[in-house]
């Protein structure tokens, strides 16, 4: 027996819980993954103008995990919205539009231009804040100070009608006064976490693995640590809607974050690892979930 | 092209000098060309190592409705190191990725060059130039010793003018492939030769140089640190020129394969 994956999430009907997490799935992937399958596709993030992005290396692997530093490599919201987002927009799936700004009015423009193009909003199911880049200068200031949260979140919501989801980062002390300062600003939901601060260096030459430095680490490594930001969140905010992100490989990793009260999840990294993890998850979760 | 995405078996093992060549099976007829790369999970058992690796494709063979893939590889990592010491491991293979080498038919001179490990596109093309017949195939092979000049025993079968040489002279001429480079084509009429190079870095910049003064045009075959291998990530990226200005290219979907005037380097 099939079980039905769906959900309802900010009013809209998803076909699973299973997102992919930005700047992990695009290029060709479609050539590989059914994406009609997936509960929502959340693109690249996107900046006012082109980014070329960090010096390589961008990638390096570290114990049961991966440091990336891209920096934001994207064509900017002109291209993006003429002519990238049409490929996805072709599949019968929700797609997650991820805006990254330098100021809280930056992040406003960004959400307006998307509102006042002309492609389709309903498939459009959201547009998620990037507050978390660790990856860009002052990128991490949206998530660490609430006040900036908020103001961000709230200039957002105050130009679409476009469901607005905040994503947090790891690197903050306390991830609930932040959460709240989202959803106090009219988030309509959060999603955590973005990648942990990271450095991996070679001892021989002194010098770190990645371009930029440093950068986020991701993967099966930090599983344990997002558990506990859904939870601490989940504890002191019992009724926003939750996206789980962190390490998630497999369907039992996606009930953890259900155990924990995420509502829906993004994979991220075990996409590189398996380019069709998720159409193999959702057939898992079908099995697994007892709703 | 589909690309798949299949479990393999390790079906055997062998040492080439330093390096080793593995062959994986696929029970699924597959065909390849020079210049591709495949993405190997190493192990589908573990998170640990956990990302892919890109691999050339050194040969392959069809046997039934099976495909045959020879791997060649030096140790250079934990995932290396896995793939040449332990069994039982049970490998998935993207496959194919990558642009092929863009063969010019109009020419009657092919010349490839190759630094260590950068030998591993050099079998499969060797074999197809040969094949196609035009001319003369010629192979300058190159490392810091003998123990470098990994494949060497399988290539001398293809029938390729072959030059080797050791930063040391431990084997073949002591000095470096780009001095014999520079001496080949200072020999003859360059407007019949493409060349082909694959190697370090800055190897290939100074392959890029000599062939820039005769005048020969230069495919690359590059590696770089690698995630997806679909052009997602934005991890493998290399400097090129664009108009007036530069940007980043994905390797694993605009290249592998470059023409040295493309390129900046740094």
């Amino acid at each position: 027996m099939s079980q039905d994956l769906s959900i309802r999430l900010f009013g809209k009907a998803f076909k699973t819980p299973i997102m992919v997490a930005s700047g992990t799935f695009g290029g060709i992937y479609d050539k590989v993954v059914d994406l009609n399958q997936l509960g929502a596709v959340v693109l690249k993030s996107v900046t006012v103008n082109p980014r070329k992005g960090n010096p390589p290396p961008r990638i390096v692997e570290t114990a049961s995990g991966t440091i990336n530093s891209i920096g934001l490599e994207n064509p900017g919201i002109e291209s993006f919205l003429s002519d990238e987002i049409h490929r996805y927009l072709a599949f019968d799936t929700f797609i997650i539009i991820s805006i990254a700004g330098k100021s809280p009015e930056e992040f406003a423009f960004l959400a307006k231009k998307i509102q006042d193009s002309d492609i389709d909003k309903s498939k459009i199911a959201a547009i998620e804040l990037n507050l978390s880049c660790p990856n860009v200068a002052g990128g991490l200031d949206f998530s660490t100070k609430s006040d900036l949260a908020f103001s961000t979140t709230k200039s957002v919501k105050e130009v679409t009608k476009i469901p607005v989801i905040s994503k947090l980062s790891p690197n903050v002390t306390d991830i609930v006064v932040l959460a709240k300062a989202c959803v106090d600003a009219g988030a309509d939901a959060i999603s955590l976490i973005n990648t942990v601060k990271a450095m991996a260096v070679d001892w021989k030459t002194g010098k770190s693995l990645i371009g930029s430095q440093v950068g986020g680490l991701s993967g099966p490594a930090i599983k344990p640590i997002a558990l506990r930001f859904v939870y601490e969140v989940r504890q002191a905010l019992p009724a926003v809607p939750i996206i789980g992100i962190g390490g998630i490989m497999n369907a039992h990793d996606v009930l953890e974050f259900f155990s924990v009260g995420a509502n829906a999840v993004q994979i991220g990294t075990a996409n590189f690892v398996e380019a069709d993890i998720t159409v193999r998850i959702t057939d898992d979760l079908r099995r697994l979930w007892r709703r | 092209m589909t690309i798949h995405n299949l479990p393999t078996q390790l079906v055997s093992r062998i040492k080439t000098r330093e390096g080793f060549i593995i062959t994986l099976k696929i029970d699924k007829k597959i065909d390849f060309f020079p210049g591709q790369f495949l993405h190997l999970r190493i192990d589908s058992q573990r998170y640990d190592p956990l990302l892919r690796r890109p691999f050339s494709i050194w040969n392959y063979s069809h046997k039934n409705s099976s495909t045959y893939i020879d791997v060649l590889f030096k140790v250079v990592g934990r995932g290396t190191d896995i793939l040449a010491k332990e069994d039982n491991l049970k490998p998935f293979v993207m496959i194919p990725l990558g642009n092929k080498f863009n063969i010019l038919n109009d020419r009657s001179n092919y010349i490839m060059v190759a630094g260590g490990a950068g030998i591993v596109p050099f079998y499969l093309l060797g074999r197809e130039l040969v094949k196609m017949h035009k001319g003369k195939v010629t192979l300058i092979f190159g490392a810091r010793n003998s123990s470098q000049l990994y494949g060497l025993e399988q290539l001398s079968s293809l029938g390729l003018d072959m030059h080797i040489c050791t930063d040391d002279g431990s084997e073949g001429k002591k000095g470096l492939v780009t001095e014999i480079l520079d001496e080949l084509l200072g020999k003859q009429k360059t407007d019949s030769i493409q060349a082909f190079s694959c190697g370090p870095m800055v190897m290939l910049k100074r392959v890029s140089e000599v062939c820039n003064k005769w005048n020969v045009g230069c495919q690359l075959s590059l590696e770089t640190h690698m995630g997806c291998a679909l052009g997602a990530c934005r991890a493998c990226i290399v400097k090129v020129k664009n108009k007036d200005d530069w940007k980043y290219s994905r390797v694993c979907c605009e290249g592998p394969n470059y023409n040295s005037s493309e390129l900046i380097w740094e």
